[in-house]
């Protein structure tokens, strides 16, 4: 496995299994219902990182948001790697915003805990992490959705399957779409009980996943030299290991 | 224009020490912290820092990410290492990136579990975490500069920190000692502050120390 498969790998996987163990412990605390919230939307993402212990290993996804950033700068490696030339303003730019984007999400995080209850008292706080979230979602399924444009525009060069591509539109056009109905569901005054905590639940699913498609496309790109050169003389690293394990 | 590892190598530095810094200077501002210089005085600790809100807001996003960055750090030094010696074992050099790797997790910890009821904050957790940190940090910082003393002597260009890596690990191991007499001696906490706050920042600057022997370092091809 490459080191940018295993960027993309951890992009999608630390966030499933922290968030799995935050529902798991809010729900032994008796804080969440045990339900499906991606058709229910009966608890939110961020209630299963609200109350202790499960708070603790909730800060544990700024790692993951660390990793988001790599994952773009993966992607801007890749995109230049293909063409063997400096990237287009625009895609340096989309590089950049992208990885700007999780500065957010680490802010959104960063406030979380029992201090925000009871959410009544806490406002401020709560518009805080509601704004910076929907920021960085909003900020990554644009950006996504202009990596997924480059790849359509270099797919001859790029030598992946067009089934990478075309998965990289959806996921990044559904989560605009969605982002775009929450709003006007806010701004219409049409807001349900349990439909944003669906949209929430759906949006970070779709996000998530389209860090996790690098996995396929990224079977041969080989991020940095060493791994590279390793690539070269699988021989050579395997007989340095040998040597030290005798000495 | 830096390299991607120097810029790690930066970042490392400054996020960390500018989260620190910056809890301090807010809360002294709000009035949770005594206006002093713990440096010198140890009237706190890092951790009283990044307790209260709403410098914990800080103090747990820039110190969680800059751990992350300490990961990358070791996979820079991991990189650099196999590039100077690629005929050397290298499993002596992965197994120190991998307790490299293994103290950051431990300041990951020890950050996450710190909030404002200081009654209800899992101190066993954070103090084992904390402790991990500073001597496993301790430990393969030490390793990694004598790997590097042995390259010199064999004539291989490792840049030009190795001298002040060489105080930076002689100074950490004489507060170390410190600590070890203050413990035994059961005294105050602000000696034990000062001794805090000065290994955190020799710690730091051990992962400073490397941007100027990755100057011409480059990580990837399209740095």
């Amino acid at each position: 496995m490459t080191l940018p498969q295993r960027v993309a790998l951890f992009s999608f996987m630390f966030p499933v299994v922290i968030i799995t163990i935050c529902y798991y412990l809010s729900w032994q605390g008796g804080h969440v219902d045990l339900c499906n919230p991606y058709i229910t939307g009966c608890e939110a993402i961020t209630a299963t990182g609200i109350y202790y212990p499960a708070a603790y290993v909730f800060r544990g996804l700024i790692i993951a948001y660390v990793s988001f950033g790599l994952w773009w700068y993966c992607a801007g490696a890749w995109l230049q790697s293909v063409r063997g030339e400096p990237l287009k303003r625009w895609v340096k730019n989309m590089v950049w915003v992208g990885m700007s984007a999780t500065v957010m999400a680490v802010a959104s995080l960063a406030v979380l805990g029992e201090n925000m209850v009871p959410k009544a008292e806490h406002r401020d706080l709560w518009r805080f992490h509601v704004i910076t979230a929907s920021l960085f979602f909003l900020i990554t399924s644009v950006c996504q959705i202009l990596m997924a444009y480059r790849m359509n525009q270099l797919k001859h060069q790029l030598d992946i399957k067009d089934w990478s591509i075309r998965l990289k539109v959806a996921l990044g056009v559904v989560q605009l779409i969605m982002l775009m109905a929450f709003v006007a569901i806010h701004l219409l005054g049409l807001k349900a009980s349990g439909v944003e905590e669906i949209f929430e639940w759906w949006l970070a699913t779709f996000c998530a996943l389209f860090f996790l498609t690098g996995f396929w496309d990224w079977k041969d790109f080989r991020l940095t030299r060493l791994e590279k050169t390793q690539a070269k003389q699988p021989s050579l690293d395997a007989d340095a290991e040998f040597q030290g394990v005798q000495s | 224009m830096n390299t991607l590892p120097q810029r790690i190598a930066l970042g490392s530095f400054w996020l960390s020490h500018i989260s620190f810094w910056f809890t301090l200077l807010l809360g002294m501002y709000l009035g949770n912290t005594p206006i002093c210089m713990p440096y010198i005085s140890g009237c706190t600790s890092i951790t009283a820092t990044g307790i209260p809100d709403p410098q914990s807001y800080f103090f747990r996003g820039g110190l969680i990410s800059a751990c992350a960055l300490f990961i990358f750090w070791w996979y820079c030094m991991k990189s650099w290492l196999i590039q100077l010696t690629p005929e050397k074992p290298i499993l002596t050099v992965r197994w120190m990136v991998a307790i490299g790797i293994f103290s950051s997790v431990c300041l990951i910890v020890a950050t996450a579990v710190l909030r404002p009821e200081k009654g209800e904050l899992p101190w066993k957790v954070h103090t084992i975490g904390a402790a991990l940190f500073f001597l496993v940090s301790l430990l393969v910082q030490t390793r990694v500069t004598l790997y590097l003393r042995q390259l010199a002597r064999k004539d291989v260009d490792i840049g030009t920190s190795l001298p002040l890596k060489t105080k930076l690990i002689i100074a950490q191991w004489g507060f170390l000692f410190v600590m070890v007499v203050l413990q035994l001696m059961d005294t105050s906490d602000d000696p034990k502050n000062v001794v805090e706050w000065w290994m955190a920042l020799l710690i730091g600057l051990f992962y400073l120390s490397s941007a100027q022997d990755w100057r011409y370092f480059k990580l990837t091809d399209t740095e």
